[in-house]
């Protein structure tokens, strides 16, 4: 009874974080794709910690569950839904090489060969299953018992990845930037190029002007040109609209991106569509410096539906009495920039043509998860 | 498991500091301090009768999700960690509210807790209540259950503290958004002019404005120029009462008891008192959103605010309830899940459906909320309109900048005008024009009345809904709610254009002059001079007020008191003050025909006359109270005869005495001074005559 207690009470715990967690990320107190992305891989580590299960699938749909709760707190974030298809991808994939593993030692009765083959059945057969696997001894337990500690290592390594991310694409830079290029970046918001950019000034001698996107970043655009500036890169920022005369200067524009879709197309902020346009048109190649993270097994069939309206308060100021009344101000945070416009994607994982992004998608996740 | 579940619990501290910078601060001052809100779940007002009738206000549904649900959404921004819930009509129907959100659950930032208040009738009594209870410990923030606010308050917050860490007597610091004076998110009816020291935001006077009086000045202690080198007077500020207070505030409400309003009573009560030695700040926002919904014109506005984002990230498609499926898609139309659009309807910009919706062939809907579960028939029109959930909108109908409360049912090629009101479950029959100025309900309460057959049709269900109270309040009141339902009436506002607009032409006058004073003022023998005539004024209107209010005589003895120090007046003034005031009222009952000099006298001096033991003292203080009764007289209608009973009534209750009646008589030079004071005084040897008879009399 006492241990059913503290299980109760536990569960209601890890609810109330979950909530919580929901909480934050309608408030925007959880901002950003790599802070989401973080925050959500810590979520599932308690989650699948504290989570009991008799069959890898129950804890699969609880995941599914749960990632269909966290991701509809705010859609339009994408990092959350694929850090949970990330997780997923993981258990499924642990919990068939435990399968494969214990058919290859004949070891088990038929009930427990369960991966594929619940696959096709419903939910509502797992019912006696589970029965007939709690009655069951030791060997229905003994991969339960296995595969936590690999799923709870599995996403502490996810953890780990997300947190060297920017090292690792950092060490790339080398390779970018030459000598005494000029570089565009219209993207100050990203923590990715702001690494990017100051690693390969340990090495490289470069110029690098950073675009003020208005209105949602000119105070970052700030922070970042002066500590861009600091490192003793020359920087210079130039308002949106300069961005056209002086692309013919510019060797390469590098971009922070705020999603990565599966066709390769980007969600970045606002502005950095038409930059890219202008950048095809003088030939300059635009680069994409994205963690893995971002990357999501959607297609932008609906690109409206992607796209997060931000605070109109940015645009026009609320103040404007007589303004306010007449007009409809609508302030997108992101563009969609299609992968025709992208050279170059450096990941964690190296760097590839966006057309390439599909097989990136599918070697990450499971197609079964895209719809969570 | 034991040592893992540490493990876990560790990584989520981390988590805590390194991905969610902006609730770091709030959480880091928690640990010095935990920030205790109160929210007024009461306004206190019925400008949004009939509907508040049968729902508090707090619980109105703005863009489908109810007030309170947003303003506990800015107090979870701001870092709160305890909230106290203030309630008074309709306490049941909140604390249940409260009890079943998601805000008592363990995953709630913040703790929550409701208290009763059911006698209280206005911020004041609210305030004095918790005062008694004893429920708070530390600074506090004050909010009502209606504000709307994405402001960041790390910064405000850490600004007042700063301030009282340096100084302990500031109390309070208001939080106000800047707009133009035109705004239509400033409640048009409550505008307020704020004076404010450029350098410190310290607030040193505040006036209301009232727009049907066309005030045309205030006045402003020359004093504040001595202490201020920069002031600003400022009238463009949306101020949505949202304050963080010491426990003082509280205190001083407890201690003057007839503190109502925070603003108009306390803030001004507190400002022009410099006995208090309380200083109040404000905090200005520029960049964020923050509004309070305090009558149907700034419902409209708000509601407008929240649809076009201007409260990111508090909007509709954040889902704030639960249970909310909202999504966004361009143009500011937010549909949620369930919905069913006929293929020809058209659902325009800046418009909110909620779940269970059908809309039928052909509809229009511009600019509008429209709840869950209705039904819109045929060919309606909608246009920036607000109806609420369950509601039956049938064919043809023409709704415009409207109220429909739940369950109401508006009849087929029935057309609602603007600014009507149609409350909760009224059933409006075909063919029927509710017009701007109406407001339907069907609560009744206790009284007992048919069918309004007229406004709502043969088979309609509901009755005009007048406001009980209007008619015995006085003219703030009534200029209330006028402007309040006329400026959310856009139609008949075209039609009083000109009446604002001399509003703000008076406030430019006013602002222009200000400026001159406060370059004349540096002088400081005009300055005394003022303050002078300040205390005069102000304790006449006091002692006034205490006479037709009928108040208690100590209070009206305190009240004195307190100005006389806070002004550093002396007696003499005083007794002036005192005297202007009863022997104007006195003369005005004469003047009037409604009592004889005689009757109108002691009618007066027998209630108010004790007044004066705490005002006279000595012989030379009775002398110099008979010279200023004899001078008040000479202004007056019958001032002879006023002068004689008034001295009659006074010896009679041992105010005056003899001797010195005698002295002022025979020996004052003042008493002869001029033609009108002789002339005055020419009943009083009479009177004398009497007292000396009377006296040998019981002499012998």
């Amino acid at each position: 009874m006492l241990a059913a207690g503290a299980h109760i009470s536990k569960e209601k715990d890890l609810n109330a974080h979950i909530e919580a967690f929901v909480a934050q990320i309608k408030r925007r107190q959880i901002q950003g794709s790599y802070n989401v992305a973080l925050a959500t891989s810590q979520l599932l580590l308690r989650v699948v910690s504290a989570a009991r299960w008799t069959h890898v699938d129950q804890l699969v749909t609880q995941i599914k569950v749960l990632g269909k709760r966290l991701q509809s707190a705010q859609p339009r974030e994408l990092a959350c839904g694929n850090i949970i298809r990330r997780v997923l991808a993981l258990i499924r994939e642990e919990s068939e090489d435990t399968n494969d593993s214990e058919s290859g030692d004949g070891a088990i009765n038929s009930p427990l060969i369960t991966s594929m083959f619940s696959l096709l059945s419903t939910n509502d057969e797992y019912g006696p299953n589970r029965q007939s696997q709690s009655l069951c001894d030791g060997t229905g337990r003994s991969i339960k018992k296995d595969l936590k500690p690999y799923i709870i290592e599995g996403i502490q390594e996810l953890i780990d990845e997300l947190r060297s991310i920017d090292e690792s694409i950092a060490s790339m830079g080398v390779e970018m930037i030459h000598e005494n290029e000029t570089i565009l970046t219209p993207t100050p918001n990203s923590r990715t190029v702001l690494k990017f950019l100051l690693r390969t000034a340990q090495k490289r001698k470069f110029t690098v002007l950073v675009v003020e996107v208005f209105p949602n970043d000119v105070e970052k655009t700030h922070e970042f040109a002066l500590k861009l500036a600091e490192a003793g890169i020359e920087t210079t920022v130039i308002t949106d609209a300069m961005v056209y005369s002086i692309m013919g200067r510019v060797g390469k524009v590098i971009l922070g991106t705020h999603a990565v879709l599966a066709n390769g197309g980007l969600l970045a902020s606002a502005g950095a569509a038409m930059i890219c346009q202008c950048a095809n048109v003088h030939r300059t190649p635009v680069v994409v410096c994205t963690g893995l993270y971002k990357l999501s097994p959607m297609y932008p069939f609906d690109i409206e539906s992607l796209i997060e309206v931000g605070d109109t308060g940015k645009v026009l100021e609320f103040e404007d009495g007589s303004l306010v009344d007449k007009v409809n101000v609508v302030n997108p945070l992101y563009d969609y920039v299609p992968p025709e416009s992208v050279d170059l994607c450096i990941t964690n994982m190296g760097g590839y043509s966006p057309n390439f992004m599909y097989r990136l998608v599918l070697d990450h996740y499971r197609q079964e998860d895209t719809t969570l | 498991m034991g040592p893992k579940k540490g493990q876990t619990g560790g990584n989520k501290a981390k988590l805590g500091k390194q991905t969610t910078q902006q609730n770091a601060a709030p959480e880091e001052t928690d640990q010095d301090e935990r920030l205790q809100a109160i929210v007024l779940s009461d306004s206190y007002q019925t400008r949004f009768q009939p509907l508040t009738l049968e729902t508090p206000r707090c619980l109105l549904p703005l863009c489908n999700t109810p007030l309170l649900e947003y303003t506990f959404e800015f107090l979870a921004l701001a870092g709160v960690s305890e909230v106290i819930v203030v309630c008074c009509a309709h306490a049941d129907q909140i604390q249940e509210y409260i009890a079943n959100s998601r805000w008592s659950n363990p995953s709630s930032p913040f703790t929550i807790e409701t208290v009763l208040s059911p006698e209280s009738v206005s911020v004041g009594d609210a305030m004095r209540d918790l005062d008694a209870k004893g429920l708070i410990t530390s600074d506090f923030l004050l909010v009502s259950g209606d504000i709307v606010c994405n402001v960041p308050f790390d910064k405000v917050l850490a600004d007042h503290r700063q301030r009282r860490a340096k100084d302990k007597n500031a109390i309070m610091t208001m939080v106000l958004r800047e707009a133009s004076p035109f705004h239509r998110t400033r409640a048009r009816a409550e505008s307020a002019i704020f004076v404010l020291d450029e350098q410190t935001n310290q607030c040193v006077h505040y006036e209301e404005i009232k727009t049907r009086k066309h005030m045309k000045q205030i006045s402003l202690d020359p004093e504040i120029f001595n202490k201020h080198t920069d002031l600003a007077i400022r009238n463009d500020f949306i101020d949505c009462h949202i304050d963080i207070c010491s426990p003082d505030v509280p205190a001083l409400f407890t201690e003057n008891f007839d503190y109502n309003h925070i603003r108009k009573d306390f803030v001004h009560g507190i400002l022009t008192s410099d006995l208090l030695g309380k200083t109040i700040f404000a905090h200005i926002v520029t960049d964020n959103y923050a509004a309070r919904v305090r009558s149907l014109q700034t419902y409209d506005a708000v509601s407008k605010d929240v649809i076009s984002r201007w409260t990111y990230p508090i909007t509709p498609d954040s889902n704030l309830l639960a249970d909310q499926t909202f999504q966004y898609q361009r143009g500011h139309i937010y549909k949620e899940d369930g919905i069913v659009l006929a293929r020809s309807c058209r659902i325009n910009s800046c418009t909110v459906v909620g779940a269970g919706t059908a809309v039928d062939d052909g509809t229009v809907i511009t600019g509008s909320v429209i709840g869950r579960r209705c039904k819109i028939g045929k060919n309606v029109s909608i246009r920036s309109a607000y109806i609420w959930d369950d509601v039956t909108i049938e064919d043809d109908a023409i709704i415009e900048s409207a109220i429909i409360a739940n369950g109401a049912v508006i009849g087929a090629s029935s057309h609602v005008a603007p600014g009507a009101i149609v409350s909760y479950n009224v059933k409006i029959d075909t063919n029927i024009v509710v017009d701007g100025n109406k407001r339907l309900t069907k609560y009744l309460g206790e009284e007992d009345k048919k069918v309004d057959t007229d406004a709502v049709g043969a088979d309609g269900d509901g009755y005009v809904y007048e406001d009980a109270s209007e008619a015995e309040e006085d003219d703030d009141y009534e200029e209330i709610v006028n402007s309040s339902g006329l400026v959310y009436n856009m139609a008949s506002l075209n039609a009083s254009d000109t009446s604002f607009s001399t509003v703000s032409a008076d406030q430019a006058h006013r602002k222009s002059r200000r400026r001159r004073v406060s370059t004349a003022s540096n002088n400081t023998v005009a300055s005394e001079d003022s303050d002078e005539d300040s205390f005069l004024r102000e304790a006449q209107a006091s002692v006034e007020r205490a006479v037709a209010e009928n108040h208690d005589l100590d209070i009206a003895a305190l009240e004195l008191s307190t100005l006389r120090m806070a002004k550093n007046a002396q007696f003499h003034e005083v007794r002036a003050a005192t005297i202007a005031a009863l022997i104007g009222r006195i003369s005005h009952l004469i003047n009037s025909n409604t009592l004889k000099a005689r009757a109108a006298v002691e009618s007066v001096l027998n209630r108010w006359g004790p007044l004066f033991r705490r005002q006279v003292f000595d012989q030379a203080d009775q002398i110099d109270f008979l010279l200023l009764i004899q001078r008040d007289c000479t202004r007056r209608m019958q001032g002879s005869s006023i002068l004689l009973h008034a001295i009659n009534c006074l010896y009679d209750q041992d105010i005056l005495e003899e001797e010195a009646i005698l002295t002022w008589w025979y020996q004052d030079p003042q008493r002869k001074e001029d033609a009108d004071m002789v002339k005055v005084g020419e009943l009083v040897p009479r009177w004398l005559e009497w007292l000396t008879t009377a006296e040998e009399e019981s002499d012998s």
